[in-house]
Protein backbone atom coordinates (compact mmCIF):
# COMPACT_ATOMS: atom_id res chain seq x y z
CA UNK A 1 0.00 0.00 0.00
CA UNK A 2 1.46 3.27 -1.27
CA UNK A 3 -0.10 5.46 1.51
CA UNK A 4 2.40 3.57 4.16
CA UNK A 5 5.11 5.26 2.60
CA UNK A 6 3.77 8.54 3.59
CA UNK A 7 4.75 10.62 6.86
CA UNK A 8 3.17 9.60 10.27
CA UNK A 9 1.23 12.58 10.29
CA UNK A 10 -1.14 11.52 6.75
CA UNK A 11 -0.86 7.68 7.89
CA UNK A 12 -2.50 9.25 10.83
CA UNK A 13 -5.65 10.85 9.47
CA UNK A 14 -5.96 7.86 6.54
CA UNK A 15 -5.70 5.02 9.33
CA UNK A 16 -6.93 6.63 12.23
CA UNK A 17 -5.54 5.86 16.01
CA UNK A 18 -5.92 2.46 17.20
CA UNK A 19 -4.81 1.34 13.67
CA UNK A 20 -1.91 -1.37 13.38
CA UNK A 21 -0.70 0.85 10.37
CA UNK A 22 -0.97 4.30 12.43
CA UNK A 23 1.99 6.69 13.65
CA UNK A 24 5.53 5.59 13.69
CA UNK A 25 7.15 2.29 12.98
CA UNK A 26 4.28 0.91 11.30
CA UNK A 27 5.26 -0.39 7.34
CA UNK A 28 4.32 -2.14 4.74
CA UNK A 29 4.64 -5.42 6.74
CA UNK A 30 2.93 -4.33 9.57
CA UNK A 31 0.09 -3.54 7.58
CA UNK A 32 -0.23 -6.91 5.87
CA UNK A 33 -0.01 -8.58 8.82
CA UNK A 34 -2.92 -6.31 10.12
CA UNK A 35 -4.82 -7.30 7.28
CA UNK A 36 -4.58 -11.11 7.44
CA UNK A 37 -5.87 -10.65 10.81
CA UNK A 38 -8.93 -8.50 9.93
CA UNK A 39 -9.45 -9.38 6.02
CA UNK A 40 -11.98 -12.06 5.08
CA UNK A 41 -11.46 -13.54 1.55
CA UNK A 42 -14.52 -13.08 -1.12
CA UNK A 43 -15.68 -16.59 -0.42
CA UNK A 44 -16.29 -16.15 3.09
CA UNK A 45 -17.60 -12.73 2.85
CA UNK A 46 -20.25 -14.03 0.41
CA UNK A 47 -20.95 -17.19 2.70
CA UNK A 48 -21.50 -14.62 5.83
CA UNK A 49 -23.57 -12.15 3.40
CA UNK A 50 -25.84 -15.16 2.04
CA UNK A 51 -26.72 -16.37 5.65
CA UNK A 52 -27.29 -12.80 6.84
CA UNK A 53 -29.48 -12.08 3.51
CA UNK A 54 -31.18 -14.77 2.64
CA UNK A 55 -33.23 -14.83 -1.02
CA UNK A 56 -32.84 -10.91 -0.61
CA UNK A 57 -29.53 -11.19 -2.03
CA UNK A 58 -30.67 -11.96 -5.62
CA UNK A 59 -27.15 -12.97 -6.91
CA UNK A 60 -23.80 -13.05 -5.14
CA UNK A 61 -20.70 -13.09 -7.46
CA UNK A 62 -16.50 -13.37 -6.02
CA UNK A 63 -15.12 -11.96 -9.37
CA UNK A 64 -11.34 -12.33 -7.45
CA UNK A 65 -10.25 -13.32 -4.07
CA UNK A 66 -11.12 -9.70 -3.23
CA UNK A 67 -14.18 -8.62 -4.65
CA UNK A 68 -17.57 -9.31 -3.91
CA UNK A 69 -20.78 -8.00 -5.89
CA UNK A 70 -23.77 -8.01 -4.52
CA UNK A 71 -27.47 -7.61 -5.75
CA UNK A 72 -30.20 -6.64 -4.13
CA UNK A 73 -33.74 -5.07 -4.83
CA UNK A 74 -34.40 -1.11 -4.38
CA UNK A 75 -36.45 -1.95 -1.25
CA UNK A 76 -33.59 -4.18 0.44
CA UNK A 77 -30.56 -1.84 0.23
CA UNK A 78 -30.74 -0.38 3.47
CA UNK A 79 -30.86 -4.26 4.99
CA UNK A 80 -27.73 -4.80 2.10
CA UNK A 81 -25.77 -2.50 3.51
CA UNK A 82 -26.27 -3.02 6.78
CA UNK A 83 -25.34 -6.23 6.24
CA UNK A 84 -22.24 -5.28 4.63
CA UNK A 85 -21.37 -3.13 7.26
CA UNK A 86 -21.52 -5.42 10.18
CA UNK A 87 -19.32 -7.91 8.71
CA UNK A 88 -16.33 -6.08 9.95
CA UNK A 89 -15.92 -3.74 12.70
CA UNK A 90 -12.99 -2.60 10.25
CA UNK A 91 -15.91 -2.22 7.43
CA UNK A 92 -15.43 1.41 5.66
CA UNK A 93 -17.92 3.05 3.22
CA UNK A 94 -15.97 4.11 0.12
CA UNK A 95 -18.09 5.48 -2.00
CA UNK A 96 -21.37 5.20 -4.83
CA UNK A 97 -21.12 4.94 -8.34
CA UNK A 98 -23.88 5.83 -10.29
CA UNK A 99 -24.88 4.63 -14.23
CA UNK A 100 -27.27 5.81 -16.22
CA UNK A 101 -28.34 2.61 -18.80
CA UNK A 102 -31.11 4.29 -20.34
CA UNK A 103 -34.00 3.02 -18.40
CA UNK A 104 -32.66 2.12 -14.77
CA UNK A 105 -30.31 4.17 -13.11
CA UNK A 106 -27.96 1.38 -11.19
CA UNK A 107 -26.11 2.31 -7.94
CA UNK A 108 -23.18 0.40 -6.71
CA UNK A 109 -22.24 1.13 -3.08
CA UNK A 110 -18.92 0.55 -2.40
CA UNK A 111 -17.65 -1.09 0.91
CA UNK A 112 -13.98 -2.29 1.86
CA UNK A 113 -14.04 -5.28 4.25
CA UNK A 114 -10.63 -5.40 5.31
CA UNK A 115 -9.10 -5.55 1.88
CA UNK A 116 -11.98 -7.09 0.13
CA UNK A 117 -14.14 -4.82 -1.70
CA UNK A 118 -18.24 -5.35 -1.42
CA UNK A 119 -20.18 -4.26 -3.99
CA UNK A 120 -24.00 -3.48 -3.17
CA UNK A 121 -25.91 -3.20 -6.84
CA UNK A 122 -29.30 -2.11 -7.00
CA UNK A 123 -31.49 -0.61 -10.10
CA UNK A 124 -33.46 2.28 -9.65
CA UNK A 125 -35.83 2.23 -12.10
CA UNK A 126 -36.00 5.81 -13.84
CA UNK A 127 -40.36 5.80 -13.83
CA UNK A 128 -39.14 5.74 -9.73
CA UNK A 129 -36.00 7.88 -9.60
CA UNK A 130 -36.25 7.42 -5.74
CA UNK A 131 -33.74 5.89 -3.39
CA UNK A 132 -33.06 5.83 0.64
CA UNK A 133 -30.73 7.63 1.78
CA UNK A 134 -28.19 5.52 3.11
CA UNK A 135 -26.14 7.71 5.15
CA UNK A 136 -27.34 7.15 8.83
CA UNK A 137 -25.33 4.17 8.21
CA UNK A 138 -22.66 5.81 6.51
CA UNK A 139 -22.36 9.05 7.34
CA UNK A 140 -19.82 9.54 4.24
CA UNK A 141 -22.49 8.91 1.59
CA UNK A 142 -24.31 11.96 2.24
CA UNK A 143 -21.50 13.99 0.11
CA UNK A 144 -21.98 11.40 -3.04
CA UNK A 145 -25.72 10.82 -2.26
CA UNK A 146 -26.22 15.31 -2.94
CA UNK A 147 -23.87 14.76 -5.90
CA UNK A 148 -25.80 11.89 -7.90
CA UNK A 149 -28.68 13.71 -7.33
CA UNK A 150 -27.37 17.33 -8.78
CA UNK A 151 -25.91 15.55 -11.70
CA UNK A 152 -28.46 12.80 -12.38
CA UNK A 153 -31.62 13.77 -10.53
CA UNK A 154 -32.21 10.81 -8.25
CA UNK A 155 -33.82 11.48 -4.93
CA UNK A 156 -32.45 9.64 -1.70
CA UNK A 157 -34.71 9.97 0.62
CA UNK A 158 -34.61 11.27 3.79
CA UNK A 159 -31.05 13.21 2.15
CA UNK A 160 -30.76 17.04 3.41
CA UNK A 161 -32.05 19.35 0.41
CA UNK A 162 -28.59 21.33 -0.22
CA UNK A 163 -27.53 20.92 -3.73
CA UNK A 164 -24.01 19.76 -3.74
CA UNK A 165 -22.42 20.71 -7.09
CA UNK A 166 -24.74 22.83 -9.37
CA UNK A 167 -25.80 26.26 -8.37
CA UNK A 168 -29.54 27.03 -7.11
CA UNK A 169 -32.31 27.66 -10.18
CA UNK A 170 -30.30 24.91 -12.19
CA UNK A 171 -32.77 22.43 -12.24
CA UNK A 172 -30.72 20.37 -15.14
CA UNK A 173 -29.25 17.39 -14.57
CA UNK A 174 -26.21 17.00 -16.79
CA UNK A 175 -25.29 12.91 -16.28
CA UNK A 176 -29.05 11.87 -16.85
CA UNK A 177 -29.39 10.04 -20.20
CA UNK A 178 -33.16 10.16 -22.19
CA UNK A 179 -35.21 7.09 -21.08
CA UNK A 180 -34.12 4.71 -24.02
CA UNK A 181 -33.89 1.27 -24.09
CA UNK A 182 -32.02 -1.13 -26.91
CA UNK A 183 -34.69 -1.16 -29.44
CA UNK A 184 -34.51 1.60 -31.96
CA UNK A 185 -38.03 3.55 -32.98
CA UNK A 186 -38.82 1.63 -35.80
CA UNK A 187 -38.32 -1.72 -33.84
CA UNK A 188 -40.27 -0.88 -31.25
CA UNK A 189 -44.11 -1.21 -32.38
CA UNK A 190 -43.01 -4.47 -33.69
CA UNK A 191 -41.81 -5.56 -30.29
CA UNK A 192 -44.95 -4.74 -28.37
CA UNK A 193 -46.67 -6.95 -31.27
CA UNK A 194 -44.82 -9.90 -30.84
CA UNK A 195 -45.28 -9.58 -27.17
CA UNK A 196 -48.61 -8.57 -27.17
CA UNK A 197 -49.95 -10.74 -30.15
CA UNK A 198 -47.35 -13.48 -30.56
CA UNK A 199 -46.95 -11.65 -34.65
CA UNK A 200 -44.88 -8.73 -35.23
CA UNK A 201 -47.82 -7.56 -37.04
CA UNK A 202 -51.23 -6.98 -36.74
CA UNK A 203 -54.30 -7.58 -39.38
CA UNK A 204 -56.10 -4.10 -40.12
CA UNK A 205 -60.14 -3.89 -41.12
CA UNK A 206 -59.18 -2.84 -44.61
CA UNK A 207 -56.34 -5.89 -45.12
CA UNK A 208 -59.56 -8.26 -43.43
CA UNK A 209 -61.68 -6.73 -45.98
CA UNK A 210 -58.99 -6.99 -49.01
CA UNK A 211 -58.58 -10.56 -47.80
CA UNK A 212 -62.62 -11.34 -47.86
CA UNK A 213 -62.68 -9.67 -51.33
CA UNK A 214 -59.98 -12.31 -52.70
CA UNK A 215 -61.09 -15.36 -51.03
CA UNK A 216 -59.71 -15.86 -47.55
CA UNK A 217 -60.81 -15.95 -44.35
CA UNK A 218 -60.53 -12.42 -42.99
CA UNK A 219 -58.50 -13.73 -39.97
CA UNK A 220 -55.40 -15.29 -41.22
CA UNK A 221 -53.58 -18.12 -40.45
CA UNK A 222 -51.48 -16.91 -37.97
CA UNK A 223 -50.20 -17.83 -34.51
CA UNK A 224 -52.10 -14.86 -32.75
CA UNK A 225 -55.49 -16.88 -31.75
CA UNK A 226 -54.07 -18.98 -29.34
CA UNK A 227 -53.65 -17.62 -26.25
CA UNK A 228 -51.86 -20.74 -24.28
CA UNK A 229 -48.85 -19.30 -27.39
CA UNK A 230 -49.19 -16.15 -26.47
CA UNK A 231 -48.43 -16.88 -23.16
CA UNK A 232 -45.10 -19.20 -23.93
CA UNK A 233 -44.18 -16.51 -25.93
CA UNK A 234 -43.69 -13.83 -23.01
CA UNK A 235 -42.64 -16.69 -20.35
CA UNK A 236 -39.87 -17.31 -23.23
CA UNK A 237 -38.99 -14.13 -23.36
CA UNK A 238 -38.77 -13.25 -20.07
CA UNK A 239 -36.35 -17.11 -19.27
CA UNK A 240 -34.18 -15.74 -22.17
CA UNK A 241 -33.96 -12.14 -20.79
CA UNK A 242 -35.42 -10.28 -23.61
CA UNK A 243 -37.65 -8.94 -21.83
CA UNK A 244 -34.92 -6.75 -19.29
CA UNK A 245 -32.64 -6.25 -22.35
CA UNK A 246 -35.39 -4.40 -24.51
CA UNK A 247 -37.28 -2.98 -21.71
CA UNK A 248 -40.49 -4.45 -22.14
CA UNK A 249 -42.86 -3.84 -19.32
CA UNK A 250 -44.77 -7.79 -18.58
CA UNK A 251 -47.32 -6.29 -16.63
CA UNK A 252 -48.36 -3.28 -17.90
CA UNK A 253 -47.89 -5.36 -21.67
CA UNK A 254 -45.60 -2.40 -23.34
CA UNK A 255 -42.11 -1.04 -23.96
CA UNK A 256 -41.38 1.19 -21.07
CA UNK A 257 -40.14 3.64 -23.38
CA UNK A 258 -41.77 5.34 -26.38
CA UNK B 1 -52.80 -33.59 -61.86
CA UNK B 2 -48.63 -32.93 -60.64
CA UNK B 3 -46.97 -35.90 -61.94
CA UNK B 4 -46.73 -39.09 -59.32
CA UNK B 5 -43.27 -38.12 -58.47
CA UNK B 6 -43.50 -35.21 -57.61
CA UNK B 7 -46.44 -35.36 -55.21
CA UNK B 8 -44.20 -37.75 -53.96
CA UNK B 9 -41.94 -34.82 -53.06
CA UNK B 10 -44.52 -32.71 -51.27
CA UNK B 11 -46.35 -36.04 -49.74
CA UNK B 12 -48.77 -35.21 -46.73
CA UNK B 13 -47.81 -33.49 -43.83
CA UNK B 14 -46.05 -30.69 -45.36
CA UNK B 15 -47.48 -27.37 -44.36
CA UNK B 16 -47.06 -23.83 -45.13
CA UNK B 17 -46.26 -21.59 -42.67
CA UNK B 18 -47.18 -18.39 -43.85
CA UNK B 19 -45.43 -15.61 -40.93
CA UNK B 20 -47.11 -12.25 -40.41
CA UNK B 21 -46.78 -10.03 -43.34
CA UNK B 22 -47.92 -12.43 -45.97
CA UNK B 23 -51.08 -12.77 -44.21
CA UNK B 24 -51.21 -8.71 -42.66
CA UNK B 25 -50.55 -7.40 -45.07
CA UNK B 26 -49.57 -8.82 -48.52
CA UNK B 27 -52.48 -11.29 -48.58
CA UNK B 28 -52.00 -10.44 -52.23
CA UNK B 29 -49.21 -12.91 -51.96
CA UNK B 30 -51.12 -15.72 -49.79
CA UNK B 31 -53.84 -15.41 -52.14
CA UNK B 32 -51.50 -16.40 -55.58
CA UNK B 33 -50.10 -18.99 -53.34
CA UNK B 34 -52.95 -20.41 -52.93
CA UNK B 35 -54.40 -20.24 -56.78
CA UNK B 36 -51.27 -21.89 -57.67
CA UNK B 37 -51.34 -24.94 -55.36
CA UNK B 38 -55.16 -25.68 -56.46
CA UNK B 39 -53.47 -25.09 -60.34
CA UNK B 40 -51.50 -27.98 -59.13
CA UNK B 41 -53.90 -29.89 -57.26
CA UNK B 42 -52.03 -29.63 -54.05
CA UNK B 43 -53.39 -29.29 -50.50
CA UNK B 44 -51.05 -27.78 -47.99
CA UNK B 45 -52.38 -27.34 -44.47
CA UNK B 46 -51.67 -24.22 -42.47
CA UNK B 47 -48.79 -24.35 -40.03
CA UNK B 48 -49.80 -22.17 -36.88
CA UNK B 49 -46.79 -22.39 -34.35
CA UNK B 50 -46.56 -20.50 -31.26
CA UNK B 51 -45.70 -16.78 -32.64
CA UNK B 52 -44.10 -15.50 -35.44
CA UNK B 53 -40.92 -16.39 -36.71
CA UNK B 54 -39.95 -14.30 -35.51
CA UNK B 55 -38.71 -11.87 -37.84
CA UNK B 56 -34.70 -11.86 -38.26
CA UNK B 57 -34.53 -8.44 -39.87
CA UNK B 58 -34.87 -7.50 -36.41
CA UNK B 59 -34.86 -9.90 -33.60
CA UNK B 60 -31.79 -11.62 -35.13
CA UNK B 61 -29.85 -8.33 -35.04
CA UNK B 62 -31.37 -6.82 -31.90
CA UNK B 63 -31.57 -9.91 -29.78
CA UNK B 64 -29.67 -13.15 -30.91
CA UNK B 65 -30.46 -15.20 -28.16
CA UNK B 66 -34.14 -14.93 -27.96
CA UNK B 67 -34.88 -15.24 -31.79
CA UNK B 68 -33.23 -18.44 -31.81
CA UNK B 69 -34.98 -19.19 -28.67
CA UNK B 70 -38.78 -18.37 -30.21
CA UNK B 71 -37.56 -20.03 -33.56
CA UNK B 72 -36.88 -23.32 -31.60
CA UNK B 73 -40.02 -23.49 -29.23
CA UNK B 74 -41.62 -21.99 -33.06
CA UNK B 75 -40.41 -25.50 -34.98
CA UNK B 76 -40.52 -27.70 -31.53
CA UNK B 77 -44.31 -26.84 -31.51
CA UNK B 78 -44.97 -27.94 -35.35
CA UNK B 79 -42.00 -30.43 -35.61
CA UNK B 80 -44.42 -33.47 -34.45
CA UNK B 81 -47.14 -32.43 -37.45
CA UNK B 82 -45.01 -31.68 -40.30
CA UNK B 83 -42.55 -33.47 -42.16
CA UNK B 84 -42.18 -30.08 -44.57
CA UNK B 85 -42.66 -26.71 -44.02
CA UNK B 86 -42.46 -23.94 -47.00
CA UNK B 87 -42.36 -20.45 -46.07
CA UNK B 88 -42.96 -17.53 -48.12
CA UNK B 89 -40.41 -15.32 -46.33
CA UNK B 90 -36.95 -14.98 -46.22
CA UNK B 91 -37.21 -14.05 -43.26
CA UNK B 92 -39.42 -17.01 -41.75
CA UNK B 93 -36.63 -19.21 -43.81
CA UNK B 94 -33.98 -17.73 -42.48
CA UNK B 95 -35.69 -18.52 -37.96
CA UNK B 96 -36.86 -21.92 -39.02
CA UNK B 97 -33.96 -23.13 -40.77
CA UNK B 98 -31.29 -21.98 -37.91
CA UNK B 99 -33.80 -23.62 -35.26
CA UNK B 100 -33.93 -27.08 -37.20
CA UNK B 101 -30.33 -27.78 -35.32
CA UNK B 102 -32.22 -27.51 -32.08
CA UNK B 103 -35.05 -29.37 -32.43
CA UNK B 104 -35.33 -33.74 -32.46
CA UNK B 105 -36.43 -34.77 -35.59
CA UNK B 106 -37.26 -31.39 -37.42
CA UNK B 107 -39.22 -30.86 -40.90
CA UNK B 108 -37.48 -30.07 -43.88
CA UNK B 109 -37.79 -26.46 -43.88
CA UNK B 110 -38.22 -25.14 -47.54
CA UNK B 111 -38.04 -21.86 -49.14
CA UNK B 112 -41.39 -21.53 -51.48
CA UNK B 113 -38.76 -21.55 -54.51
CA UNK B 114 -37.38 -24.57 -52.97
CA UNK B 115 -40.76 -26.29 -53.04
CA UNK B 116 -41.83 -24.59 -56.24
CA UNK B 117 -38.64 -26.06 -58.49
CA UNK B 118 -39.84 -29.36 -57.74
CA UNK B 119 -42.93 -29.01 -59.19
CA UNK B 120 -41.39 -26.77 -62.78
CA UNK B 121 -42.61 -29.92 -65.07
CA UNK B 122 -46.03 -29.33 -63.94
CA UNK B 123 -45.88 -25.33 -63.45
CA UNK B 124 -44.31 -25.33 -66.85
CA UNK B 125 -46.97 -27.26 -68.44
CA UNK B 126 -49.77 -25.44 -66.84
CA UNK B 127 -48.08 -21.72 -68.29
CA UNK B 128 -51.09 -20.29 -70.30
CA UNK B 129 -50.09 -16.94 -70.41
CA UNK B 130 -46.38 -16.47 -71.24
CA UNK B 131 -44.93 -13.31 -70.15
CA UNK B 132 -42.54 -12.83 -72.89
CA UNK B 133 -42.81 -8.71 -73.18
CA UNK B 134 -42.22 -8.36 -69.48
CA UNK B 135 -38.64 -7.26 -68.58
CA UNK B 136 -38.12 -8.20 -64.74
CA UNK B 137 -35.46 -7.08 -62.41
CA UNK B 138 -34.70 -10.41 -59.85
CA UNK B 139 -34.14 -8.92 -56.20
CA UNK B 140 -33.04 -12.38 -54.18
CA UNK B 141 -32.92 -10.77 -50.97
CA UNK B 142 -30.02 -11.45 -48.55
CA UNK B 143 -30.89 -14.55 -46.94
CA UNK B 144 -31.05 -16.99 -50.01
CA UNK B 145 -27.45 -15.56 -51.01
CA UNK B 146 -26.30 -18.17 -48.30
CA UNK B 147 -27.49 -21.27 -50.89
CA UNK B 148 -26.39 -20.52 -54.64
CA UNK B 149 -29.24 -23.71 -55.40
CA UNK B 150 -31.87 -21.41 -54.11
CA UNK B 151 -30.68 -18.59 -55.88
CA UNK B 152 -30.58 -20.67 -59.13
CA UNK B 153 -34.42 -21.94 -58.12
CA UNK B 154 -35.09 -18.22 -58.19
CA UNK B 155 -34.02 -17.53 -61.17
CA UNK B 156 -35.04 -20.42 -62.78
CA UNK B 157 -38.96 -19.89 -61.56
CA UNK B 158 -39.08 -16.33 -62.71
CA UNK B 159 -37.69 -17.16 -66.53
CA UNK B 160 -40.03 -20.36 -66.38
CA UNK B 161 -42.90 -17.89 -66.56
CA UNK B 162 -41.52 -16.75 -69.99
CA UNK B 163 -40.10 -13.11 -68.23
CA UNK B 164 -36.99 -11.69 -69.19
CA UNK B 165 -34.63 -11.25 -66.91
CA UNK B 166 -32.41 -8.38 -66.74
CA UNK B 167 -29.18 -7.57 -65.63
CA UNK B 168 -28.51 -4.77 -63.04
CA UNK B 169 -25.82 -3.62 -61.20
CA UNK B 170 -27.36 -3.73 -57.82
CA UNK B 171 -28.99 -6.68 -57.92
CA UNK B 172 -26.71 -7.83 -55.09
CA UNK B 173 -27.02 -5.14 -52.53
CA UNK B 174 -29.64 -5.35 -49.81
CA UNK B 175 -33.20 -4.02 -49.84
CA UNK B 176 -32.36 -1.92 -46.53
CA UNK B 177 -34.98 -3.34 -44.57
CA UNK B 178 -32.85 -3.99 -41.42
CA UNK B 179 -30.97 -0.79 -41.75
CA UNK B 180 -34.33 0.74 -41.97
CA UNK B 181 -35.12 -0.13 -39.05
CA UNK B 182 -32.44 2.21 -37.31
CA UNK B 183 -31.68 4.75 -39.92
CA UNK B 184 -34.65 5.06 -42.31
CA UNK B 185 -33.68 7.99 -44.20
CA UNK B 186 -30.07 6.25 -44.76
CA UNK B 187 -31.91 3.00 -46.27
CA UNK B 188 -34.19 4.40 -48.25
CA UNK B 189 -31.51 6.96 -49.75
CA UNK B 190 -28.33 4.06 -50.19
CA UNK B 191 -30.58 1.64 -50.94
CA UNK B 192 -33.74 2.04 -52.31
CA UNK B 193 -33.19 4.90 -54.15
CA UNK B 194 -29.71 3.31 -55.86
CA UNK B 195 -31.71 0.16 -56.67
CA UNK B 196 -35.02 1.24 -58.20
CA UNK B 197 -32.76 4.33 -60.22
CA UNK B 198 -30.79 0.79 -61.39
CA UNK B 199 -33.56 -1.25 -62.06
CA UNK B 200 -35.27 2.13 -64.26
CA UNK B 201 -32.07 2.61 -66.01
CA UNK B 202 -31.83 -0.84 -67.30
CA UNK B 203 -35.57 -0.66 -68.20
CA UNK B 204 -37.43 -3.55 -66.20
CA UNK B 205 -40.97 -3.42 -65.91
CA UNK B 206 -40.99 -4.85 -62.43
CA UNK B 207 -38.59 -5.77 -59.80
CA UNK B 208 -39.62 -9.42 -58.37
CA UNK B 209 -38.61 -10.29 -54.81
CA UNK B 210 -39.03 -13.46 -53.22
CA UNK B 211 -39.77 -11.72 -49.50
CA UNK B 212 -42.13 -9.34 -47.87
CA UNK B 213 -39.65 -7.27 -45.98
CA UNK B 214 -38.46 -7.01 -49.59
CA UNK B 215 -41.17 -5.96 -51.25
CA UNK B 216 -42.28 -3.63 -48.16
CA UNK B 217 -39.43 -1.66 -48.94
CA UNK B 218 -38.49 -1.82 -52.43
CA UNK B 219 -42.67 -0.81 -52.64
CA UNK B 220 -43.35 2.01 -49.57
CA UNK B 221 -39.94 3.16 -50.03
CA UNK B 222 -40.24 4.47 -53.39
CA UNK B 223 -43.31 6.26 -52.32
CA UNK B 224 -42.08 8.20 -50.03
CA UNK B 225 -39.02 8.52 -52.39
CA UNK B 226 -41.07 9.72 -54.67
CA UNK B 227 -41.61 13.12 -52.57
CA UNK B 228 -37.56 13.56 -52.62
CA UNK B 229 -36.92 13.57 -56.28
CA UNK B 230 -37.56 10.14 -57.44
CA UNK B 231 -38.47 10.58 -61.22
CA UNK B 232 -40.89 7.16 -61.59
CA UNK B 233 -41.69 4.16 -59.79
CA UNK B 234 -41.08 0.58 -60.79
CA UNK B 235 -44.06 -2.21 -59.52
CA UNK B 236 -42.80 -4.50 -57.29
CA UNK B 237 -44.18 -8.45 -57.18
CA UNK B 238 -43.74 -11.44 -55.46
CA UNK B 239 -42.46 -14.57 -57.23
CA UNK B 240 -46.09 -16.51 -56.57
CA UNK B 241 -47.83 -13.46 -58.29
CA UNK B 242 -45.49 -13.36 -61.77
CA UNK B 243 -46.26 -17.37 -61.39
CA UNK B 244 -49.83 -17.29 -60.87
CA UNK B 245 -50.11 -14.45 -63.39
CA UNK B 246 -47.85 -16.95 -65.71
CA UNK B 247 -50.61 -19.37 -64.80
CA UNK B 248 -53.35 -17.45 -66.54
CA UNK B 249 -54.79 -15.47 -63.33
CA UNK B 250 -55.88 -12.26 -64.08
CA UNK B 251 -54.74 -9.08 -61.59
CA UNK B 252 -57.72 -8.57 -60.26
CA UNK B 253 -58.10 -12.60 -59.07
CA UNK B 254 -54.56 -11.98 -57.26
CA UNK B 255 -54.91 -8.60 -55.73
CA UNK B 256 -52.90 -6.74 -57.92
CA UNK B 257 -55.17 -3.89 -57.38
CA UNK B 258 -53.69 -3.93 -53.41
CA UNK B 259 -50.70 -3.13 -54.55
CA UNK B 260 -49.36 0.46 -53.21
CA UNK B 261 -47.63 0.71 -56.77
CA UNK B 262 -50.57 -0.25 -59.46
CA UNK B 263 -48.91 -2.40 -62.20
CA UNK B 264 -51.28 -1.42 -64.78
CA UNK B 265 -48.54 -1.01 -67.43
CA UNK B 266 -47.41 -4.08 -66.93
CA UNK B 267 -51.05 -6.01 -66.75
CA UNK B 268 -51.53 -3.80 -70.11
CA UNK B 269 -48.43 -5.35 -71.79
CA UNK B 270 -49.42 -8.87 -70.73
CA UNK B 271 -52.75 -8.37 -72.03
Amino acid sequence: MRFLRWGPLVRQVLLGPGHPGHAQGGGAGAHEAYLRGVSMRAEEVAGKLREALGPKALRLETPTERRVFLTVAVEDLEDAVRAVLGLSREARFMTISAVDEGLDLELLYHVDVGGTVVTVRIKVPKEEMEVLDISHLAPAAEFIEREIRDLFGLEFVGLKPEKLYTPEGYEEKPLKKPMEGALPPQARPMAEALMGSACSVSVSRAVMRKRQDLGLPAMPPMAMAKPEALEEVRSLAEEVGFTERAGYDLEKKRLRYR
Amino acid sequence: MVETRERVSVAAKAGVFWGCYIPALQPFAEAAFRLILDDLGLSLSDVRGIACCPSPFMFKILDYEYWLETARANLDAIASDFRAIVTLCNGCWDSLLHARDLVENPPEVLHIAEFLIGLRNALLKRIQTPLQNLRVAVHVGCKPRSKPSLVDAIHELTALTGARIVNWRTAKICCGYPLFLAKPDEALETRVRVKVEDVQQVGADAIVVVCPACFMLLERGQLVLRRKGLRQTTPVLHLVELLALALGHKGQEIGLDAHAIKPKALLESIG
